[in-house]
């Protein structure tokens, strides 16, 4: 089904966007057991912790736009 | 004619009154709204206000003793019934000790006006950063979502609500699944 314009979601800042780019690339270095600091495994607490801040530290806006008024001429 | 060559008083139409200058009431019934989460390193702190406000968290490790600060400013933010809110979230950085530590934080909005105090306890830091991570294979795939719905989100700017409620929980699930082997051998 293709996205409404006027259906609920989550927008980002360009800061929130590279955000999540870094959480993107960090994910994969973990999943191939690689710690993201140093590209080295095993994953270390101290990044595996990191990593799961940058998620909390997003401020992404909710934003609902209502349906376009109905032409009333 | 003398009386027609009279110069007329000109007449003004009555001053206007003064607009009323809206009070600002909201504030203090949604000051209570304001909450405190913890997270592993950080806490986050996040209310909505009905006008646009900017404000200043005030936190510290004992009431009414607050040594850091931070001002932000709202970003509006629609309501699912289509009203309009003002978001105001600050996110406190570093807050992790050794032992448990209890927080305690006020905003302080620029009218003047403040929340009432808020308080949580931040985990306590309980292993090294040098300890290590080992993740079940199972936990792949949660890593996999992650790194799908992340660049999703960051190519296009946003995320379907369920998306981003699926991003969160398959964060969540990494620390549900993973094991972590200890300094001390636990």
């Amino acid at each position: 089904m293709p996205y409404q314009s006027n259906s609920p979601r989550w927008e980002f800042t360009s800061g929130d966007r590279t955000t999540l780019r870094t959480i993107a690339v960090q994910a994969l270095a973990m999943m191939n057991g690689n710690s993201p600091s140093a590209g080295t495994k095993p994953v270390l607490r101290s990044d595996y912790d990191a990593w799961k801040n940058l998620a909390i530290g997003l401020t992404p806006t909710f934003n609902y736009s209502p349906p376009p008024l109905p032409d009333i001429r | 004619m003398a009386e027609r060559n009279r110069a007329q008083v000109p007449t003004f139409d009555p001053i206007p009154d003064e607009p009323e200058v809206q009070e600002i009431t909201e504030l203090a019934s949604v000051v209570q709204a304001f909450v405190a989460k913890a997270g592993v390193d950080i806490a986050t702190i996040t209310g909505t206000t009905s006008i646009k406000t900017n404000g200043t968290v005030y936190w510290g490790t004992a009431t009414g003793v607050y040594t850091n600060t931070q001002y932000q400013e709202s970003k509006p933010e629609y309501q699912p019934d289509n009203t309009l809110q003002w978001r105001l979230t600050f996110t406190l950085p570093g807050l992790q000790l050794q032992a448990a530590q209890a927080y305690f934080a006020k905003v302080f909005f620029v009218d003047g006006t403040s929340t009432s105090e808020l308080t949580w306890t931040q985990p306590a830091l309980n292993a090294s950063g040098s300890d290590q991570v080992f993740f079940y294979d199972k936990v792949v795939s949660s890593f996999a979502t992650v790194v799908d719905v992340a660049i999703r989100g960051a190519d296009q700017g946003w995320l379907s609500a369920d998306e981003y409620t699926a991003f969160q929980n398959r964060i969540a699930a990494t620390a549900w699944l993973n094991t972590v082997k200890w300094n001390d051998g636990r």
